[in-house]
């Protein structure tokens, strides 16, 4: 176990330095001279060339490299050229935000994705099974930001029964309960399509593990059918989909961006796509860091759930 | 007085939906378990022999669509699943083929053995996983107290068999059947099962139905056998009777298909032909097209089950004659 430990949290470490030279590229290759854009055209040539000797800019790649990750490493991301802030502390409430919206859809997405795929597993080819697999293709099929602006429409404009956008409202002091109103459709739109996708997984996958013979042991052993589901083949079947789960957590975090824009919900999402709007590029960069990162270490964290959880993983 | 059967089975019929149409892959089985023998099932793969032994369980994916299982006096097809709940596992267990596949990768064995025990004898947890090293070291299970938090993929195939064998018996059950039980297994391991099969109906007085292909295994350990084809029984008897002297054409022809119904220097014949397939359905005797023996009224005719003397039956039209001339 801690040898698989080790190797995985060396394999993270391994991505995350890709990660990071990646980044680093990204401002190197945009076309056009980030100081040139930074003084303007009405620029002289000479202050051009002294503001890119002063921000290190003549220095050979390798060198720039490693005093950006240096000074990454020390939470020095660079200042934001729109809000000639530091970037990181904008990033990390941004993020802080994302977080909220992405693990409130995370735990929609999961308990009703599982939910749904084993009601439909066990009434295999009943007529729950086809009405979920219907409404698990319908919402596949529907774009995320169109349900968003259907739900604003519906719940927000016609029966004012929820806040259009935003994460708290304009005026008053923010509290759980005004949070909670404003989650409830971003979570929910959020968490549709990754909802549909874990409950057609669970399906397959519990109709897989419920062809398997120690199912039938346990009936054979006179364990109710039920019990056999539960204490059986659930726990089989959710290791087995500890890998597609991990995945989903990413692309909660990461498809984030459009329900962010739909709900104006204040996440890294949003902020990400007004700077690139804005050629705000140290917060693209510390942006796409950011999210590379989580990424990463939600990757991490599913590998070694998924060693906790099945014990023939462990002795390897 | 001969004593009650534990299992009186009769006339049971289990179908299966296919593309090809109707499999029945239980055609009228007629059969007796008494208790505390070992009653042996052979016949090639497809001959409905776990078929069969999953519909005395009514754990099968077909449709039992006639017959009887009587079980103690109780016919099982009658019975509630809730009933056939606390049946399974108490009085009637099973193990099956392959010890790889038929225990949950997730959970301890002690945990495994101890489910039958908490659910039939509502036995505290505690008390279960030390009834469940009990039944490891009964079926000599090495450092058995440890291996009762052992993952079944830390063990053996023999092992897990083992494990299997200590779930099947630990509630101490009338009926014991076994599915195949050694084919996934070494040769040698295969003797240490059977024989450990063979001690536990000792003991325990529990009834086994063996279910097999190997003649060897019957031979070795079965006080009678029942020989399926095409989903019906066409011979039984006494192993003893059996081998020595089959009365099918079809039990001739598996015992001179293999090396232990032979003398030594005898070359093997293989039965020509292949049996019917699933969902074909044969006029007259599902044996006739590949029996060496057969007539023209084999293939108009189907013959019944009928007993030839000496608790022997045979499903041949030509041992009926026998039969009908010797007792006119």
């Amino acid at each position: 176990m801690r040898r698989y430990v080790t190797q995985r949290l060396l394999s993270a470490v391994i991505v995350l330095f890709g990660v990071s030279i990646m980044v680093f590229m990204v401002l190197h290759l945009t076309p056009g001279d980030p100081v040139e854009i930074m003084l303007g055209p009405t620029a002289r040539p000479g202050d051009i060339e002294r503001l890119r000797a002063e921000l290190g800019l003549t220095d050979p790649l390798p060198v720039q490299y490693v005093r950006w990750v240096s000074r990454a490493l020390q939470g020095d991301l660079g200042r934001s050229i729109q809000l000639n802030r530091p970037v990181l502390p904008e990033l990390l409430s941004r993020f802080q935000a994302t977080l909220i919206l992405a693990v409130a859809a995370a735990i929609i997405a999961f308990s009703l994705g599982l939910l749904l795929g084993v009601i439909s597993a066990v009434n295999h080819n009943r007529l729950v099974d086809r009405v979920v697999a219907g409404f698990a293709m319908l919402a596949v099929s529907m774009p995320a930001f169109w349900v968003g602006m259907i739900g604003i429409v519906v719940f927000a404009v016609n029966l004012r029964w929820l806040p259009a956008s935003g994460m708290y409202p304009p005026q008053g002091t923010p509290s759980w309960g005004k949070l909670l109103a404003h989650l409830v459709m971003p979570a929910a739109t959020l968490a549709l399509v990754p909802m549909a996708v874990i409950a057609r997984f669970t399906r397959s996958q519990m109709l897989e593990v419920l062809s398997q013979e120690f199912v039938l042991t346990a009936r054979a052993k006179g364990v109710p059918r039920a019990r056999v589901i539960i204490d059986h083949a659930f726990g089989n079947t959710l290791v087995a989909l500890i890998t597609l789960l991990g995945l989903e957590a990413g692309i909660l975090l990461a498809g984030a961006v459009y329900v962010e824009t739909v709900f104006a919900w204040p996440g890294i999402g949003s902020l990400m796509v007004e700077a690139i709007l804005k050629r705000d590029f140290p917060i693209v960069q510390g942006g796409v860091l950011v999210i590379a990162t989580s990424y990463v270490l939600i990757n991490l964290l599913t590998d070694l759930l998924h060693a906790a959880a099945d014990p023939r993983i462990r002795v390897t | 007085m001969t004593p009650e059967p534990i299992l009186r089975i009769r006339g049971l019929k289990t179908q299966f939906q296919s593309a090809a149409g109707v499999v029945r892959a239980v055609d009228g089985v007629d059969l007796d378990v008494y208790p505390g023998e070992i009653v042996g099932i052979v016949g090639e793969s497809g001959s409905g022999k776990s078929a069969l032994a999953f519909s005395i369980l009514r754990l099968t994916t077909g449709r039992i669509v006639a017959g009887e299982v009587q079980f103690r006096g109780q016919n099982l097809l009658d019975l509630r699943e809730a009933e056939m709940e606390k049946l399974r596992g108490d009085r009637i267990a099973m193990i099956f083929q392959d010890p790889m596949t038929s225990l949950n990768p997730l959970m301890r064995v002690g945990k495994q053995i101890g489910e039958a025990l908490r659910y039939h004898l509502r036995l505290s947890r505690r008390a279960a996983t030390a009834k469940a090293a009990e039944l490891l070291q009964a079926v000599h299970l090495p450092d058995a107290r440890r291996r009762v938090h052992d993952y079944p993929h830390q063990l053996s195939g023999g092992q897990r068999q083992r494990v299997a064998i200590a779930m099947g018996i630990s509630c101490t059950p009338d009926l014991l059947i076994a599915d195949e039980p050694t084919t996934a297994l070494d040769v040698t391991i295969q003797a240490q099962i059977l024989n450990l099969i063979s001690e536990t109906r000792q003991r325990t007085n529990t009834a086994v139905l063996l279910i097999t292909h190997d003649l060897g295994v019957v031979a070795q350990l079965c006080d009678r056998v029942a020989v399926m084809y095409a989903g019906q029984v066409v011979e039984q008897g006494r192993t003893a009777d059996v081998f020595a002297d089959p009365q099918h054409p079809y039990t001739i022809g598996l015992l001179g298909s293999t090396p232990h119904g032979r003398q030594r220097g005898e070359p093997l014949r293989p039965i020509p032909g292949q049996p019917p397939r699933p969902g074909e359905i044969v006029a007259g005797c599902p044996f006739a097209p590949r029996c060496t023996l057969a007539e023209e009224h084999c293939r108009r005719r189907a013959p019944d089950l009928i007993h030839i003397g000496g608790g022997r039956h045979a499903r041949c039209l030509l041992r009926t004659e026998v039969a009908y001339e010797s007792a006119s």
